[in-house]
């Protein structure tokens, strides 16, 4: 494997990163040291997440969400956060009591280390938070009429089919959905190298999050994606504007619901809708 | 500016750099999320070194001056840190108002134009703060201000040593 890396083009510095890892006798990476690394990354970003109010600002736009939900009469309401990591973004709604109690709050994601560490988390911390790991839209799928799917820092993983397949299975098994991600803008890239270079100690953090800043996807590709992929739903971006100087808000989010439900969602958001890019509110 | 306040005034930036640098030691570390009492302990244990360093340097400098803490040289340097990181620790004190009290987007603010690009330029503030200060001085206050200068820059790295060991719940 390290050969093969070796031999490939890498960006950034990536070859470094990975030839740093410890390796085994046979020329594998050593698994212990790759979820250490892996686990170090994540609590960085947990930070980061931490920094730049991610917990708020979810509450904010989930809360609505969960109220219009409630009111549709939908009865097992679920927040599955896809590719949760160290389930941060969960354990703070938890920890802050961000959303009403019987809201379901379960993240799914195929990393058993990262997983294992949320657990713990959760668990020191006493949070009723769910990990699995299993696929996002399958627990959705389970009920979806009151499943809500959120993502951060996850969603310009996917690109071109796997994006629009992304959001065509959520249509299916969830009611409404939540990505956040870095917002691309002229100041993005180097404010993302600038801002890692001085918090982040872990190189795969600090090559990370360089490299997420670059590959984030605008509100115009987003917005494209989701209403060729679902037209059945209606979605705006919140903080999709890019101003002059983007470094207020520096994240924006993918919010989409199912049709029936968005102007109920839209008032219940009142003001916050105002930043729904590019109508000031959900459209398909 | 009296002697006894510009001694006090030294020691507490560097006292104060301790804490900030037993707090980013730690972050990014610790993954509960309720974690007021692991932060606090955190920046008093930078405090702490902050202070045992404050201690080596004044011992330093009454070592090399054969008793007496300031003399007319050694003075004008300790004032000139003052000044220099002095400044800095104010923008930063400052910029907790706003990070503390603001609304989710003016903390993003506070983070993105002060304490990431503050955090980015310390090491090279410090050097900046030690060559103004020892500049034009005697070789005594250089030795003693090169000497202070490196172990403030060293804290980083004992505090990151000691909070690598610490678990991550």
């Amino acid at each position: 494997m390290l050969e093969q890396v070796a031999k490939g083009r890498t960006a950034f510095g990536a070859r470094g990163i990975i030839e740093a890892l410890p390796a085994k006798a046979d020329g594998t990476l050593d698994e212990a040291a790759v979820d250490d690394t892996l686990i170090g990354a994540h609590l960085e970003l947990q930070r980061l997440s931490s920094e730049f109010r991610q917990g708020p600002r979810l509450r904010e736009t989930l809360a609505p969400i969960f109220a219009s939900l409630r009111a549709a009469g939908s009865k097992t309401l679920r927040l599955i956060d896809l590719g949760c990591g160290v389930g941060y973004a969960l354990r703070w709604l938890a920890a802050h009591r961000a959303l009403p109690d019987d809201v379901e709050l379960i993240g799914a994601d195929f990393n058993p280390a990262l997983l294992g560490l949320a657990r713990a988390a959760a668990e020191a911390e006493g949070l009723p938070v769910r990990f699995v790991e299993a696929d996002a839209l399958k627990v959705a799928a389970e009920a979806p009429s009151g499943a809500v799917v959120i993502s951060t820092g996850a969603i310009h993983h996917f690109r071109g089919e796997s994006l629009a397949r992304l959001l065509e299975t959520t249509s299916r098994s969830a009611a409404a959905c939540v990505h956040v991600d870095i917002k691309p803008s002229w100041v993005a890239p180097m404010g993302a190298w600038l801002f890692h270079q001085a918090r982040m100690r872990v190189p795969l953090a600090r090559h990370d999050g360089l490299v997420s800043a670059l590959r984030a996807h605008t509100a115009r590709t987003l917005l494209d994606a989701a209403r060729a992929a679902a037209p059945a739903w209606s979605f705006g971006v919140l903080d999709g504007r890019v101003g002059l100087l983007p470094i207020v808000r520096i994240m924006h989010s993918l919010v989409g619901v199912r049709a029936e439900l968005a102007g109920d969602v839209e008032a219940r958001m009142g003001r916050l809708a105002r930043r729904l890019w590019p109508s000031g509110g959900l459209s398909s | 500016m009296n002697d006894e306040v510009l001694a006090f005034g030294v020691g507490l930036l560097v006292v104060l750099d301790g804490g900030f640098a037993g707090y980013r030691a730690r972050a990014g570390r610790f993954a509960r999320i309720r974690r007021l009492g692991h932060d606090l302990r955190a920046v008093a244990r930078g405090g702490f070194i902050g202070l045992f360093t404050f201690a080596i340097a004044v011992s330093l400098a009454l070592a090399l001056s054969g008793g007496a803490l300031f003399d007319v040289s050694s003075r004008e340097a300790a004032a000139r840190i003052l000044w220099v990181a002095g400044g800095y620790a104010v923008l930063v004190i400052a910029a907790f108002v706003p990070f503390l009290t603001g609304s989710p987007d003016l903390r993003s603010l506070t983070t993105v134009v002060v304490f990431g690009p503050l955090t980015l330029l310390r090491p090279a503030l410090i050097i900046g703060a030690c060559v103004y200060a020892a500049w034009g001085q005697s070789g005594r206050v250089m030795a003693a201000v090169a000497v202070g200068g490196a172990l403030v820059l060293m804290q980083d790295a004992v505090l990151d040593r000691l909070a690598r060991r610490e678990p991550r719940l």
